[in-house]
């Protein structure tokens, strides 16, 4: 599949001394729902918002589909949607948003945006600014999907969504990918998520701890319940009847990932995860 | 793909920011009309042979309307928030930031300039004289006109002070990060100290008098303090503020 983001290098700061990212390699392909994990404060809307071009790295580069996202350029632009987590609610409905701003997005569906709108039950005809947050994100939800940008980044997108729009936004982004497109989704809120993000990309403080596909998970480790834990368990929970646990896998058994186990159990064993997933011909060596 | 400066997305970025910005540049529009109206109504009614001199209060409600809009709209391109929104507005910089200009500068002094317009010919068929037209009040000056020099006019029309008056608000908008309003404010404030000090030490203190002063028109004191004012000044406020525009982080 295409690259379409390629990182090389890349070092961010804020300030002289708050350093977020320290020679960051990374690249994301088309045709992926992203999920970037990450604890407060290691970087996943830094990330996000050095991709958009809206901060420019301090050493390395961007490739964004063969762009400098920081020249800001329209061809770039039209091709990239941003929903960060607070956004601009102008004063005038979602109808004449959509209105003015579809103008400069060529690949933009009215249908679709109609579609989308009726899904998510939101009203066309009252204004942004009076509507709550949750409404405000589920109508900006509704326009960046219209837009079918090749790039979607959404920084925290269920913050604040009801129990049944995260259902039907889980299904209106699984419909909208397709083999040209990447959505790259940041987020705490894991289980909003789980069954639609692949690959899985989880930051750590200049690093990265893991970015690979489910598959790929599976095949390295377990998760599940067991009465006890072995000398494989990376992770535990107490679980009714045992642990919940996650463990290497040796037997080749499948399972169904976890994600907020996996993300637990990436945070308390860093060198580990470094080790089987972005190292892996190292981690073959000691063994 | 076309990234090079394109008029049919400049139109664009000018018809979303209106539709956007609409409560704002009505209200831009509304405001100095009816202040305008008031003063006219007023004197009228105080004394009936009373023609009001509208052509320096339009000009002073007009600059007052063109400096709050413009301070309004760029307060959104470099706002934490709303930034974003322009930054990533699929159009190039320079069509943004002259998009805004444009409303700002162009047409909302060409607007005010119809409306005033019209009621001057309402109030020439009511009362039987009119306010001053306020196209010739912005676009020619004062002195000009009447010989006809309608180019030399132009030159020495207040409409380049209102450039320099609307790059101080875009300049404060810019470089302010927070209390934007105040700080422009208290900045437009010691620049008219300074202002008035470089001209007291100038004149002189036994010449500093308003008529004097401005007796000295000609001079090439004036020409001077005109030429920093509403030349270098706007120009280079504008382009620095241009400059932070798209190397802004938001």
């Amino acid at each position: 599949m295409q690259n379409l983001i390629k990182i090389n290098n890349l070092s961010f700061r804020y300030g002289k001394k708050n350093h977020v990212f320290d020679s960051l390699n990374i690249e994301f392909k088309a045709g992926n729902i992203y999920g970037l994990l990450g604890e407060n404060g290691v970087g996943k809307t830094t990330l996000l918002r050095l991709i958009s071009g809206l901060l420019f790295p301090v050493n390395g580069n961007i490739e964004v589909m063969g762009n400098t996202p920081g020249k800001r350029e329209p061809g770039f632009l039209e091709e990239i949607y941003y929903l960060p987590e607070v956004f601009n609610s102008p004063p005038i409905t979602l109808e004449e948003y959509a209105k003015i701003n579809k103008l400069f997005y060529p690949k933009f569906n009215d249908e679709q945006f109609r579609y989308y709108v009726n899904e998510l039950g939101v009203d066309q005809s009252k204004k942004l600014s009076k509507m709550s947050y949750g409404q405000q994100k589920k109508a900006i939800i509704a326009f960046a999907l219209s837009c079918n940008t090749s790039l979607l980044l959404l920084d925290e997108p269920t913050n604040g969504l009801d129990i049944p729009s995260k259902t039907v936004f889980r299904r209106l982004i699984a419909g909208n990918i397709d083999l040209n497109k990447c959505f790259i989704i940041s987020t705490h809120q894991v289980r909003d998520l789980e069954n639609m993000i692949d690959p899985i990309v989880i930051l750590e403080q200049n690093q990265i701890l893991l970015n690979n596909s489910i598959e790929d998970i599976t095949k390295h480790l377990w998760f599940g319940i067991r009465q006890h834990k072995s000398e494989h368990t990376f992770y535990a929970e107490d679980a009714l009847g045992g642990y919940n646990l996650v463990e290497r896998n040796t037997t080749g058994e499948d399972s169904k990932v976890n994600i907020e186990m996996l993300f637990n159990s990436a945070i308390c064993n860093k060198k580990l995860y470094k080790e089987i997933f972005i190292n892996p011909k190292s981690s073959t060596d000691n063994e | 793909m076309n990234n090079t400066f394109s008029i049919s997305r400049f139109a664009k970025v000018v018809k979303s920011e209106i539709l956007t910005n609409k409560k704002n540049i009505l209200s831009s529009l509304v405001v100095p009309v009816f202040l305008v109206t008031l003063e006219f109504l007023a004197g009228f009614i105080s004394q009936s042979s009373y023609t009001p001199d509208v052509f320096s209060s339009n000009l002073f409600f007009i600059g007052l309307s063109v400096l709050i809009l413009t301070f309004v709209i760029y307060k959104n391109l470099f706002h934490k928030v709303n930034g974003v929104y322009y930054s990533m507005l699929p159009a190039k910089n320079i069509e943004k930031f002259l998009s805004m200009l444009f409303i700002t500068l162009i047409l909302l002094p060409l607007l005010l300039s119809l409306i005033l317009f019209i009621l001057s010919s309402f109030s020439n068929l009511i009362f039987g004289f009119g306010v001053e037209n306020a196209f010739k009040c912005i676009f020619t000056s004062s002195q000009n006109t009447s010989s006809g020099n309608i180019i030399s006019g132009f030159v020495e029309s207040p409409f380049w002070s209102f450039i320099s008056i609307q790059a101080i608000a875009i300049w404060g908008v810019c470089f302010f990060r927070n209390n934007k309003t105040r700080n422009t404010f208290l900045s437009l404030i010691l620049v008219a100290f300074i202002i008035t000090i470089s001209i007291f030490f100038y004149f002189g203190i036994n010449r500093f008098n308003l008529d004097f002063i401005l007796s000295q028109e000609q001079t090439q004191f004036w020409k001077t303090v005109l030429f920093y004012f509403e030349i270098i000044f706007p120009v280079g406020m504008l382009s620095w503020a241009y400059y932070k525009f798209t190397r802004q982080q938001v």
